[in-house]
């Protein structure tokens, strides 16, 4: 009896050796940037980015491009037909969205098919591309490598640099989904020296383009959010009387803490953000004598107000394009949670109206090595 | 393949013993043809039932894994590393010697074997593994999403709640049993309600156990299915699961015990794993505590106790326990412990998700092991829900082991082993019914849903109903002898 039944399972099993859950490394081709343009007729351009293990080949990726109006599946259907392996995006590196096609459509829901297969990577950082995508990816890197590597790596550093801020796929679905905040996205560009890092796109709570944050105004969003990861350079103009013709200054922020304050009235608010930044002078070309604790104060009261100016220009950029990639909205509801209820449906419109005030308080902690 | 084969050949010499490694070199041929097929499933399982018959064995009278399985944590300094030799002034328990002292001033030498009998008696601490193993279960994996649906991000509150009513539950579980300390449920309600009553009653509990293994089993099937491999027959994943599903359950309640204490070393490590998701999160989300007041959370304690139940088999594993007396405080450790889990999950994944996203996901849990990226590992849910395997199989053991009894009951078997064709029945069953059928998400779901309101009604109305109509008939029984 025994023996019987497991013969009759070992019989099945071999039945199924002919698994259809494996895969050949040969046979796949791995598609590491997935980009979407506009194309003419109101179709979207796909195109798949997979490299080429050969070295006999000049270009070691191909392109594949592809018309599709609705649906990525079908898309990579159409692609896979190209493609010389079976095309798998299981390895998706970069998702390159055109600026063009996010100033006329929420591309968020043609996305569904990567959130919704357990296979797809969710860490892939999306992109927006000022300018054609194709023109991007075709870009001549001479020998640099992949596409798909080089510009993950671009990234990776900007955001590092405070250049940018990254949204990878899970965290823009997050945004997405969020009621307390606005999605934001990296943006880079390709122009005649090569390609670059530009800033950080932010969309609006539907998920269309609204504006960018340069380099500068960038870091400036990491520090109102408070979240940094690695320490943060930034210039900041020093008055002229202090400083001279030329007066710059640059920082080392070594930590940000940030405490927000929110009193609610009516349909709009007023936001207090209470920053506590610890900072190390990094580059200061004018003499500014410190000799006791006072010329210290006064330095960083001239800090503190330079720094006020430019994050009330910030936030008044946001305020205009009624953005809100900060994520005020997260407070107001631990804080004023009945006030919430009324207006989460409004969040980023009545943020727009609000009075925003941020104070920060500067600590200079260190000078380098020359006063 | 390659990379697999490499690191087992050179694992291979960590074995000092040469009949060993013969051995494992055999062993390792049928583990290569299981990964092939099913992957990291394959192996997981393949591993599992050798390590199932490992703890299933005895050797020269002393079990093969002491002692890991059965866990003797008093014996564990000279087992996985060894203790300085100051601190092993003791003989092994597992020897029951004479004279625990070594080399001490005594007059008795020499072990006995006395004692060391098969028996089928479990300890206190398998006791609280036991109903901590076969609470965890499927619901870990969807708890949060239902809870967030209910009473959005206060439902850690439901969690600890629900944890106060299991343990009250448990009590009165108890309670029950110490009328009867010697039977189990099935044995002890035809003398106490009448032979056909206490039949019905065998019948309702027997089918409620089958439905509920047949339920965790098949959701475990379609979960690998839709998370690992899509593309394997569910028959086939059906097939190999039953195989240490069978080698467990045949030998009775002292294996299953055993099992949980398998299931419990080799998953300890798991829901630790989900504190790596703790990088960048929104610990925003939790406030305000108590949002839209304690309606809400009090309506969704019917939501949780799903996750509790389990705590309804101690009428099978009661007599069998040998410190009765504890009984009551290893089901409050034991739910205690599910709770410390389900806490952990909750809270990791609402301060994960943003509100709506926690909406969407249907399996959260694994939601947040996508999250997470090792740079030596891709994809962390497909080695985490292989072996989480282990721990779903422990809630259907159970299930599965009551329900044989409860079929053995009705056909007039009196004995508590698991073995027999009765046990072949049902697997065949399950077999037949997985290759003839294929359920869907939704058909789970629906089945889920009617599960958790037959059981709400029957674990509490029976329970509390039982207890009443004992209590009455012992004072029946007082008064009418006066």
């Amino acid at each position: 009896m025994k023996r019987v039944l497991i013969l009759f399972v070992i019989c099945l099993l071999l039945g199924s050796t002919a698994c259809t859950d494996q895969m050949y490394l040969e046979e796949v081709d791995i598609a590491l940037i997935l980009g979407i343009d506009k194309s003419e007729e109101g179709k979207e351009q796909i195109l798949f980015v997979a490299p080429i293990f050969d070295e006999s080949v000049e270009r070691p990726y191909q392109v594949i491009s592809i018309q599709e109006d609705a649906l990525l599946r079908n898309a990579r259907k159409k692609a896979n037909a190209k493609a010389i392996g079976s095309l798998s995006t299981r390895k998706l590196q970069l998702l390159l969205l055109s600026k063009e096609l996010l100033k006329e459509k929420n591309i968020f829901p043609y996305l569904d098919a990567i959130f919704r297969n357990p296979k797809d990577e969710v860490h892939s950082r999306v992109a927006v591309v000022d300018g054609k995508v194709e023109d991007l990816v075709n870009f001549n890197w001479k020998k640099k490598g992949q596409p798909g590597v080089i510009l993950k790596t671009l990234l990776d550093e900007g955001e590092r640099s405070g250049v940018t801020l990254i949204s990878q796929l899970f965290r823009y679905h997050r945004q997405m989904l969020d009621p307390r905040m606005t999605p934001y996205l990296s943006e880079i560009k390709k122009d005649e020296d090569g390609v670059g890092v530009i800033g950080t796109a932010l969309l609006s709570r539907d998920g269309i383009y609204r504006t960018t944050l340069d380099g500068e105004e960038s870091t400036y969003l990491v520090l109102l959010k408070g979240e940094m990861k690695t320490e943060l350079s930034t210039k900041l103009r020093a008055p002229k009387k202090v400083g001279g013709e030329k007066g710059l200054v640059d920082l080392e922020i070594r930590d940000v803490k940030n405490q927000i304050q929110i009193q609610p009235k009516g349909n709009k608010a007023k936001i207090t953000i209470h920053m506590k930044l610890s900072v190390d002078i990094a580059e200061q070309p004018f003499y500014y004598p410190v000799e006791q604790y006072s010329d210290q104060h006064q330095l960083e009261k001239i800090l503190e107000e330079q720094f006020t100016r430019e994050f009330t220009e910030v936030i008044t950029k946001f305020q205009r394009y009624q953005v809100e990639p900060i994520g005020i909205g997260s407070e107001v509801q631990a804080q004023q949670y009945q006030w919430w209820k009324q207006i989460e449906k409004d969040w980023p419109r009545v943020f727009s109206r609000s009075q925003v005030q941020v104070h920060p308080e500067v600590t200079i902690h260190g000078f380098g090595i020359s006063k | 393949m390659v990379i697999i084969v490499a690191i087992t050949a050179i694992s291979s010499y960590i074995i000092p013993n040469y009949e060993l490694a013969n051995s494992v070199r055999i062993i390792r041929f049928p583990l290569m043809l299981m990964a092939s097929i099913f992957g990291m499933v394959g192996i997981a399982i393949g591993v599992l039932i050798v390590l199932v018959h490992l703890i299933s064995v005895r050797s020269v009278g002393m079990d093969y894994g002491d002692p890991l399985i059965p866990i003797n944590f008093r014996d564990w300094k000279d087992t996985l590393i060894r203790a300085p030799i100051q601190f092993m002034r003791k003989r092994p328990s597992v020897n029951h010697p004479l004279q625990s002292r070594r080399q001490g001033q005594g007059k008795k030498s020499g072990v006995t074997n006395m004692q060391n009998q098969a028996t089928e008696q479990i300890t206190f601490f398998q006791f609280i593994l036991l109903i901590y193993k076969t609470q965890i279960g499927i619901n870990v994996l969807t708890l949060p999403r239902d809870l967030f649906a209910e009473a959005n991000t206060d439902g850690w509150i439901v969690v600890i709640l629900g944890c106060l009513v299991s343990i009250l539950l448990s009590g009165i579980i108890i309670q029950i049993m110490k009328f009867h300390p010697k039977q189990i449920l099935y044995d002890a309600m035809p003398k106490y309600l009448g032979k056909w009553l206490g039949k019905a009653f065998t019948f309702l509990w027997t089918l409620y156990a089958l439905l509920t293994a047949t339920l965790v089993l098949f959701t475990t099937i379609h979960i690998v299915k839709v998370w690992i491999l899509p593309n394997t027959p569910f028959y086939l994943l059906m097939i190999i699961f039953l195989i240490p599903i069978y080698m467990v359950t045949k030998q009775g309640i002292n294996m299953l015990a055993r099992y949980a204490e398998l299931a419990f070393l080799i998953a300890f490590f798991m829901p630790y794993l989900l504190f790596f998701a703790l990088k960048n999160v929104e610990w925003l989300n939790l406030l305000p505590v108590l949002k839209d007041g304690w309606e809400p959370i009090v309506k969704s304690i019917g939501l949780v106790l799903p996750s509790f139940y389990g705590i309804e088999l101690i009428f099978i594993w009661y007599p069998f326990l040998n410190q009765k007396q504890k009984a009551f405080r290893g089901a409050i450790i034991g739910n205690l412990l599910t709770m410390n889990i389900l806490l952990i999950i909750t809270l990791i994944s609402f301060v994960n998700f943003s509100p709506m996203e926690s909406e969407k996901m249907i399996w959260p849990t694994l939601g947040i092991l996508k999250l997470i990226q090792f740079p030596f590992m891709e994809r962390l849910e497909v080695f985490f829900l292989s072996f989480y395997l282990y721990v779903l199989f422990a809630t259907v053991i159970p299930y599965l082991f009551t329900a044989v009894l409860g079929i053995k009951r009705l056909v007039g078997k009196m004995d508590t082993r698991g073995a027999g064709w009765i046990l072949w029945l049902v697997l065949f069953g399950w077999v037949i019914v997985s290759i003839l059928y294929f359920p869907t998400y939704s058909d789970l779901f629906q089945l889920h849903k009617f599960w958790s309101e037959v059981a709400l009604y029957l674990i509490i109305g029976f329970f509390v109903g039982y207890t009443l109509y004992l209590v009455l008939f012992h004072w029946w029984k007082r008064v009418s002898h006066r």
